[in-house]
Formats: structure tokens, sequence, C-alpha cells
């Protein structure tokens, strides 16, 4: 593809003029609003970048696991996802359901707010109250930003390290290891550049470095077991406001318990053993003395949509 | 490029500086096509450009489709990547063409040497990977315009020399290729491109001369003469490029590539139409008696030859490259590559005018490259290399220059070994670019510079010239990583 330089000419100062002559309010920029005090200001940033490395850690499974497309399905999750998110203690934000195209049971809470759950964590639930507990669980991550503190906590060298350590797919193989180039800086000049082309605010943390880390501490050794209660209980604390029968995540990880399946097994390699998960939750809902309470189990409506949940071979 | 030069001796003109071009410039190799005679013009690929093309050992992203497709199976990660020569020129000098005037071929313009992406598909099998890519591996655009007047040359006095040549030429390859490990420390692949050469090169020459004409009596007046010429010249070549590449990796973070290629030239075709008007006039009055008469012109003649072939450039090269990559640290990349190109030796004699010598016939050429690439801070890698890119014709012979002996250019013998003889021109060139490297991409930007030297026949005589040559290329390209 050829151009001659007075084109190549032209066409520069084309681009200089359009440029020049972009007006200013069509730039992608803020919507007008007050103006944010620096402790305002930096909480915003750090949300910002929250989202930014949580958008890039469900990228990477979406596309490691493949998404369920079903829109009665997938509406059904995110419609059930929400409300129970809508009885969290951090009901402002916003949440994204999806599920991956995966037998496995697990579910991911990305920071941010992107929830992935697998087909086989939805197959092994038996109505919508199960269902919500699993959800409200991965709320509670997002909403105590179990996994971005976790993230946070990191020093550099050990982000990089993690980053480089295992992917999604697992451990990055010996012969691609000497391969690995520097993680680079977000730079102050990259941000604002990002933020004059995109609008966003720039970032101050190595996104890529902190998505690739948490991807390791995801599908690696998990969170540690004391945020994982704590998601147990904050969960069943969301359903249970949210109108649903309180024991539904202990039925279901009873159920879970009972399986040999190495699918359902693998769960407890990121998270702690289903017994001490349930012993967890049973005291708290001898502490909320709810577990008398009846509550909806949505048994009828989960049933209607299961029978649409999709077949496929990969596991 | 200059080319033969014997149709020149024997029509009969003698003409001599100037006017000569006007003839050379219609043989063959004389006109600036696509210099597909040195295959390292361009440079493909965001770091492999800035690295020298010293790339075969590491072709870990989507340029791998043309340095070493077993690269691509050691990909870390998704990329799409564009890269662009903002601006290159071209000039070749002749040194002391036109008596101790040197002639000067120049091109300049703006090209996009790659676009291609890579797409890592380890969820369905590990260590497979898929690339595709176009990408331009020669090229030349030109639009010199040339005036001359009142040039000495010798005891010839050039009363004005006009040239006008435009010339749009590239070599041009899409197409896939697939990389997969079947051991951790080894990956094979392979690639199928599409393949076209074409060049297309118009040129219009003019040349005033001032003469002595023979009159009658055996007496001269004086006069000029004028030689025209429009030529136009298309080659299309059409085929396919396969293309495999192995590429292990060793221990201490050295690894080895070996690519393979040999492009299956479907179609070929040249057509050459070129118009050659000469021109003997006078304004001088010869005198009859009583009357004078003026007789102007007094001669004027037209050419018109058309040349057509079906295999002008003959079979494609073989191309086999080497390369060492020393992934010495996060920071530090060293590479080293050697090309071997093959021979061409089939390529057509008869579109030569003295069906002497095949104007596309290659020799084989070997070239080098080293490259290397430092992260002065994590998001500035600096890239830097030094390559040779050496000519596939033949070196030119010096003559003997002894008429008395018979060693002229009208002697056949004498011609093939010294007359008509294409340009050699070999370069080195290195490269420089910084990039600047952000979470999931890069932009990069830089400047490529050739230096050539060798020798030339312009004239299409035994007259050889020492040539120089400079190529330099601001690019800059830009890499998404997914």
């Amino acid at each position: 593809m050829w151009f001659h330089p007075r084109h190549v000419a032209l066409l520069l100062a084309l681009v200089g003029v359009t440029l020049a002559c972009t007006p200013k309010a069509q730039q992608p920029t803020e919507p007008a609003g007050p103006k944010l005090s620096a402790e305002q200001q930096k909480a915003l940033d750090d949300y910002r970048q929250e989202i930014e490395v949580g958008r890039n850690m469900a990228g990477r499974l979406l596309g490691y696991y493949g998404i369920i497309e079903d829109e009665k399905v997938l509406g059904y999750v995110n419609q059930v996802g929400n409300y129970v998110a809508s009885y969290s203690d951090a009901p402002e934000r916003r949440y994204m359901f999806a599920i991956l195209k995966h037998e496995s049971v697990n579910a991911f809470a990305c920071p941010g707010g992107y929830i992935l759950i697998t087909m086989g964590a939805l197959r092994n639930a038996k109505n919508e109250a199960e269902l919500a507990s699993i959800l409200g669980h991965e709320v509670a991550h997002v909403g105590k930003r179990h996994m971005y503190d976790a993230l946070k906590k990191m020093k550099e060298k050990e982000l990089e390290d993690a980053a480089k350590s295992k992917t999604v797919g697992g451990p990055m193989q010996d012969a691609l290891v000497p391969r690995a180039r520097p993680e680079p800086d977000t730079s102050s000049t990259g941000s604002r550049l990002a933020e004059y082309l995109t609008g966003k605010g720039g970032i101050g943390l190595n996104v890529l470095a902190a998505a690739q880390a948490g991807m390791n501490l995801m599908t690696g050794k998990g969170l540690d077991k004391s945020v994982e209660f704590e998601a147990d209980q904050e969960g069943v604390r969301y359903a249970i406001r949210a109108g649903y029968e309180p024991k539904a995540l202990l039925t279901y990880l009873k159920r879970l318990e009972d399986q040999s399946d190495k699918k359902v097994k693998n769960l407890e390699k990121t998270h702690p053993a289903m017994a001490d998960r349930r012993k967890h939750i049973a005291e708290l809902l001898k502490t909320m003395k709810a577990e008398d309470i009846i509550g909806a189990s949505g048994e009828e409506r989960f049933t209607k949509v299961k029978k649409a949940f999709p077949k496929f071979e990969r596991e | 490029m200059t080319g033969g030069g014997l149709k020149l001796l024997n029509n009969g003109l003698r003409l001599s500086g100037l006017i000569v071009l006007v003839h050379v410039s219609m043989s063959w190799g004389g006109h600036a096509l696509a210099d597909q005679f040195h295959y390292n013009n361009v440079l493909v690929g965001t770091r492999a450009v800035g690295m020298g093309g010293a790339f075969g050992g590491v072709a870990d992203d989507a340029s791998g489709l043309y340095y070493n497709p077993g690269g691509l199976a050691f990909a870390l990660s998704n990329d799409i990547q564009g890269s662009a020569n903002a601006f290159y020129d071209k000039t070749t000098t002749y040194k002391q063409t036109l008596g101790t005037t040197d002639f000067s071929e120049s091109s300049s313009g703006s090209l996009t040497p790659f676009f291609g992406g890579l797409q890592k598909l380890d969820r369905y099998v590990e260590g497979l990977s898929v690339a595709f890519g176009v990408f331009y591996v020669d090229g030349d655009l030109k639009d010199q315009d040339t005036t001359i007047e009142g040039k000495q040359i010798s005891t010839t006095k050039i009363d004005r020399y006009h040239r006008t040549s435009n010339a749009r030429a590239g070599t041009y390859y899409a197409g896939a290729a697939v990389g997969y490990r079947p051991l951790p420390n080894l990956g094979f692949g392979f690639g199928l491109t599409y393949h076209n050469a074409d060049e297309l090169v118009q040129e219009f020459q003019f040349a005033k001369q001032s003469v002595s004409l023979a009159g009658s009596n055996n007496t001269t007046v004086p006069g000029w003469s004028t030689l025209s010429s429009n030529v136009r010249q298309h080659l299309s070549v059409y085929g396919v490029q396969p293309v495999f590449g192995a590429q292990a990796a060793l221990p201490l973070g050295f690894t080895v590539g070996l690519t393979l290629k040999k492009t299956m030239i479907a179609t070929q075709s040249l057509e050459s139409t070129s118009e050659v008007t000469q021109t003997y006039a006078t304004d001088a009055q010869n005198t009859n008696g009583a009357s004078t008469t003026v007789k102007s012109p007094v001669s004027n003649t037209v050419n018109i030859a058309t040349v057509k072939s079906k295999k002008p450039v003959g079979s494609a090269p073989f191309e086999s490259r080497l390369g060492l990559a020393w992934f010495a640290n996060t920071r530090l990349l060293l590479a080293f590559d050697v090309m071997y190109i093959g021979a061409v030796t089939d390529a057509d004699t008869s579109i030569d005018p003295v069906k002497v010598r095949a104007p596309y016939a290659k020799e084989a050429v070997t070239n080098f490259a080293l490259g290397s690439e430092y992260f002065i801070t994590p998001s500035l890698p600096l890239r830097v290399g030094v390559f040779t890119n050496n000519d596939a014709r033949p070196k030119v012979a010096t003559g003997t220059h002894n008429a008395a002996a018979g060693q002229t250019c009208s002697n056949l013998d004498y011609y093939k070994k010294y007359c008509g003889q294409p340009d050699h021109i070999d370069y080195y060139g290195g490269s420089l670019f910084i990039a600047w490297v952000q979470p999931n991409s890069q932009i990069s930007a830089g400047v490529t510079v050739q230096q050539g030297t060798g020798k030339a026949e312009k004239l299409g005589d035994d007259k050889v010239q020492d040539v120089k040559s400079q190529q330099y290329s601001f690019a800059f390209s830009a890499t998404h990583n997914l």
C-alpha cells in the first residue's frame, strides 16, 4: 500500500486541523459535577483501578473457559444476583454476572463487581435460594474488596513474581519463562493520554501485573480462609435479608461434600473444607436466630430455568 | 540498475552523454523497479524492525508468520500489531556518469509494511497458536523529474535533457500460520501466504544535442538532433509461499530457530512497450542557385517495440533463515540471524534486447542480522540492530577497453563479459527504535538506515562507475496485547 509524500502530508494536515478544530465538548470528559476533595478523588481513582483489574481478570476467565450465552439462563442469574446484591452491604455497586462454560464447581468474584459462576456450580444447585446464597458469597467478596485488598497488600516484587509464576491456563512453562519481559509501569503520561482518549481517569497500579497476580491467587491457593468464611456468612446474611431460605447454602455445601467427583472436590483447593464452611454458617444462623425462619426456596422458578441449561461436551 | 547497451551501439547513432541515457534507460534493468534483488529492503514487525530483522530465534509475535512460524508456539500473549514507514527516501548516485558529473536516481514515499495478529489457542490445545498477517518486503514509489541544460560532456554539448520517471512497485504477502509445541521446548510452525509482486514503470525522456549534419558536396551544416522515448513496463507475479519453521528453547535462555521458504509461482507476466523517436534537423539554409530552401527536419524516425514474456522472473529462490537468540534476562535480549537465499537461473533471457542476460536472474545471497532489545526502564525498551542487504546480481566486471584488439561492446563475446551489466550494490544498515510499553500495548518509533556501495554501467557500455546509495526510513508501529 503506497502513499505519496504529499498525500501523507495532506493526511497529517487534515488530522491536525481536525484535532485542532475538535470542540472540547466533544471530547470524552467526565460529566460536570461537584468538585471532589482530594480524598474523594483518591477514592474514585482507587475504585476505577479496582474495576480495571477486575475487568482484566474477568476477561481472562471468560477467554479461558468460554461463556454461556443463553439469554434466559444468563438473565435469570443476573436477576437473582442483583436482587441479592441489593440487600448486601454494598448495594450501590454495579454487579455483572456471567456463566462460565465449564462443569467444575466454582465461582469467581473479580474486583469491581465481575462475578462469574461455572455451569457446574449452577447444575449442582436445586433451587433459587441456593443460587442466591452462592451469588451472595461472591457479592460479599466484591463488596468487602477481599481480592483487591489482597492484591494491594502485595509488594511490587511479589506482584511481578506472582504474575510470572502462573496463568489461568496453568503454570508458565519453563521454555517460556525467559521470554517474559519486565512488567511495564503505567506512567502518568500514559495515564493522561488514556484519560484524553477514553475520558477515563488514569490509574496508578500496574493493572496487568495485578490482574495476573489475581488470577494466580484465584486459581492457585485462593484467598485467606478467614475471608472465605466471612463471605459465606455475609452471603447467607444477604440471602436471608432478601427473603430466601436461610439454610440454602448449608444444604448446597453438604450436597457437594457428599460427592467424590474431582470437579467438585477441586473447590476445596481454593476454599476451606466444606465441613468447616458449614460449621461457620451454622454458627451464624444460630447467632442470628435464623434457623427457624421460613424463607423462599424459589424452587419452581429455578426448575423452569434449569430446563434451559445448555449441555456441552467440554468440561 | 542498468542493463544492456548493444542495441545502443548498433543503432548507428553513436551519440554520447545524456542522449545515451535515453537508450540505456530503455534496456532491461534501466528502470527504477522494485528492488527484488535485495531481500532486506523493508523490515517487518514491531520488535523485529528495531532489532535489524534478527528475529528468527524469537518470532513469538504475529511477525512470526514472516520470520519463523515455529516461534508462534512460544508466544506469551495474543497480540495484534501494525507498523508503517512514515516516510522513506532512497537515493542512488552513479559517480561521474555524465563526464565528471554524477547522476542520481531517487525515490521516496510511505508504505505499510506489516499488519498482523496472533491468537493463542492453549485452551483447546496446549502450545497451539495461530497468526495472520499482511506484509510488504520490498517496494518503491518513484516520481522523479530531471532536467539538465547546457551540459558539456567531452566534445559534445547537450542542449537539453529532460527525464520523467514514475514507478510503483511492491512485493506483497498475505497469509496465515499455525505454530505448535509438541514438546515444551520445541515448536514447529507452518504458514501459507499469498504472494504478489507488481511493478509498473513509466518513463519519458527527451534529449536535444547540437550536431553537424552532412550537407551536399561533402560540406557540413550546423544542426541538432533530438531523441525521445516513452516506455511502459509492467511485471506481475502471483503465487503462494509455504513457509516452515522450527524453534527450540535451549538451556540458559538460548533459543535457535530455522525457517525455510519457497514461493511457488502460479502466473507471471511481463509486458514492455517502448516508442523511440529520433529527429535530425537543421535550420541552416542551403543555397541552390538563386533560390534558398530550408530542409528541416532532415529525418524523423519512429521505432515502436513491444516485448512480452510469460516467464520473465523464472522460479522464485529458496530462502532459509537460521536464528539464534539469547534471553539474557528480563531486560536484555540478543539475537543473530543468518539468511541464505538461493539462486534463480531459469529467468527469461529472451526479454533482453540482445538475449544475453536474463534481467531477473539472481545469484545466491547470504545476509546477516544482529539485534538487541534492552529495557532501559520497564516501559522503555531500546531496540538496535545491524544487518547486511547484499545484492543478488553478479558483481560488475571491468572491461579492458582495447579497441585495437576488438575489445569493444560491438564484439558479442566481449559484450557478454563486460557490457550492459546490471548494477551491483551491497548494503549494510542499522536500525534504532525506542518503544513505550504500557500494560497491554506498546508503540514504537525509530529509523532504519541503509548505506550501499557498488559498481554500475549506467550507460550500458564498458565504462564502470562507482555507485553509492542511501536509504532511510522513519517508521512507527503499534502493538496491542490481548
